[in-house]
């Protein structure tokens, strides 16, 4: 068992390697090809007073854009895997390194914090659902979901800056500190996540209570919650396990907005400020992550959906 | 000793506004060491039946009528209580035993989770009880099985393991719901014969369902004819099978003599 298993980690592994090129080079690539002449900006950014043609040809040799593309993407790609991504265009005072890891640990915090909150309220939810099919319960479960999900992010985290802060006074309007500072910013974060897995879960769970060994559990005298936490419960999760992992990294991306709300000072708040900057050091970095993210984490969860369930590994 | 009494049992299917009765006032009894069985072709409500008098269906079915287990009123009950009866007094076999079992659960799990409560044995107590119960219904290699997971074990083998289930606690009324439907001809012999050695045993009457008129005249005492969820016969077994007494009696069993076989004979119709 713990043989097949682990040829399973091992055909997975390897093929994650097409996938991180693949998306190393379209990474690299939508950098390159975007309008504006990277050494134009920096020399812009850094307010030199007369952009002229031989500075614009020295700044391009300082950056390394005059090797050949092949070049400068193997460069590009051996260098991010000793996370080196450069000196940021903007502040070349700053590696983008540095500049990331400053950032990365809020974004993280705020990330897992969502994830946590996403999924201890969608089993309860997704579960009551499932249970009382198309009561009142069930009923309203699904009508505050779709209606706060349908709210784009930025209008909920208004309101409820308007509401929590504003009004009620009892959080703070923005900032990173302490627990009351997480509220706010997981809320929005996780609301859209949470409508979508109670949706799974309670879906999953309605098909699986109709299972043949869900009525014989039933005949065998095991009752209604031991039944649902032992039996239907993992059985409804196996999909909510796979999409979990493409949600962290979604989550990971989705603090673009709610940092910059509730500014908070991760890694969503950094790159909107180098858009806005052109600084495409950390652009890319940025994007090269979260797909690493992306990546990472749905093998991670595929591993995961594979010891939680025998059936995948043969 | 009579163990379970069945009268005017009938269940009624609400959808919105409309009603479906699925089956209409059956009734029936079953005495201690006694094979009763039901018989019928596919969708004619015996499932339905037993669902239904375990109190088993969702609040969508209505369910009337009165159900009688060792002489107390079984729907009187309090659900706690249900439970209890339903571990301890009945035993269950269903039709199919490929999805009878949680896929994410280790046989031995599955088995001892819910006897734990019953029977108080230390772990290795426990596990010497569980190779026994499997030796009981012939399966020597005990201990590779309890380890396996249920999509890893044959159908045959899942359903002695549900037999094996149904009896460990001693019940008194086994439920058998097409046992041999699912699984290949020589798995099919050893359930009949396991059910036979049970029945032999006169521990527990049997409510044997099954639309498989050979299967049913090498166990059953007496049947109950089951059609379009109306009984329309009633009898020994002994005495439908020379000569029913109904015309859909005769229908089947006429069908079931041109075609030969032992099995299917009446789903083939
Ligand atoms: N969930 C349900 N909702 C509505 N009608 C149902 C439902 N389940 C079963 N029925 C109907 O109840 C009737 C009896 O079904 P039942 O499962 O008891 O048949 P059966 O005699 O056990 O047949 P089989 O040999 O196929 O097991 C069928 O006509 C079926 O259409
Ligand atoms: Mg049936």
């Amino acid at each position: 068992m713990v043989f097949e298993l682990r040829k399973y980690i091992l055909k997975r592994l390897i093929a994650t390697v097409p996938l991180l090129v693949v998306v190393s080079f379209a990474c690299f690539l939508m950098i390159q090809t975007m309008s504006s002449d990277p050494a134009e900006v920096v020399l812009r950014v850094r307010q030199t007073p007369i952009v002229t043609d031989k500075a614009i040809e020295e700044m391009r040799i300082e950056l390394g854009l005059d090797k050949p593309f092949l070049t400068r993407y193997a460069y590009w790609l051996v260098d991010s895997f000793k996370f080196d991504f450069g000196v940021s265009y903007v502040n070349p005072a700053r590696t983008v390194a540095s500049e990331l890891k400053r950032c990365l640990p809020a974004t993280l915090q705020l990330a897992l914090a969502s994830v946590v909150f996403v999924f201890m309220v969608s089993v309860v939810l997704g579960t009551l659902a499932a249970y009382y099919k198309d009561s009142w319960i069930d009923k309203s479960i699904r009508f505050l979901l779709f209606n706060f999900s349908a709210m784009p992010s930025y209008w909920f985290a208004l309101l409820a800056i308007w509401f929590f802060s504003l009004y009620l006074g009892w959080l703070p309007t923005g900032g990173r500190g302490g627990f009351e500072t997480l509220i706010l910013p997981v809320l929005t974060l996780s609301l859209g996540q949470i409508a979508i897995y109670v949706r799974l879960i309670r879906n999953n769970m309605i098909e699986v209570l109709k299972e043949d060994f869900v009525f014989y559990a039933k005949a065998r005298g095991i009752g209604p919650f031991r039944l649902l936490t032992q039996h239907v419960l993992k059985n409804s999760l196996q999909s909510s396990i796979t999409a979990l992992g493409m949600s962290i990294p979604q989550l990971i991306a989705g603090t673009l907005v709610v940092e910059t709300v509730f500014s908070w000072p991760g890694i969503g708040r950094l790159s909107i400020e180098a858009i806005l900057n052109r600084d495409y050091p950390i652009i890319q970095a940025y994007v090269w992550l979260i797909a690493l993210l992306l990546i990472l984490f749905n093998l991670l969860f595929d591993i995961l959906h594979a010891i939680n369930d025998p059936r995948i590994r043969n | 000793m009579t163990i379970l009494e069945v009268n005017n049992l009938s269940v009624h299917f609400k959808n919105g506004k409309k009603k479906m009765c699925l089956i209409q006032n059956i009734g029936f009894s079953i005495r201690r060491g006694e094979c009763l069985g039901l018989i019928g072709e596919s969708g004619s409500g015996k499932s339905m039946t037993m669902k239904g008098l375990l109190g088993l269906l969702e609040p969508s079915f209505q369910v009337t009528g009165q159900v009688v287990l060792n002489q107390k009123d079984w729907m009187a009950q309090k659900p706690s209580l249900k439970r209890e009866i339903m571990a301890k007094e009945i035993g269950i076999v269903l039709q199919n035993p490929m999805n009878s079992f949680d896929p994410l659960m280790r046989i031995d799990r599955q088995m001892k989770d819910y006897m734990k409560h019953y029977k108080k044995l230390s772990r290795s107590q426990m596990h010497q009880w569980l190779l026994r119960l499997l030796e009981g219904v012939n399966i020597k290699q005990g201990d590779e099985v309890l380890k396996k997971y249920p999509h890893q074990l044959s159908g045959g083998m899942l359903q002695r393991i549900m037999i094996a289930i149904a009896m460990a606690l001693e019940p008194a009324l086994i439920i058998a719901d097409e046992p041999t439907t699912a699984i290949d001809t020589k798995s099919q012999k050893e359930v009949i014969q396991l059910l036979q050695t049970i029945k032999a045993k006169g521990q527990a009457g049997i409510l044997f369902i099954s639309h498989d008129l050979g299967v049913v005249s090498a166990l059953a005492d007496s049947i109950v004819l089951l059609h379009q969820g109306k009984v329309v016969e009633k009898g020994l077994c002994q005495d439908f099978m020379k000569a029913p007494a109904s015309s859909y009696g005769k229908e089947l069993l006429e069908c079931k003599l041109k075609i030969g076989g032992e099995n299917h004979a009446t789903r083939s119709c």
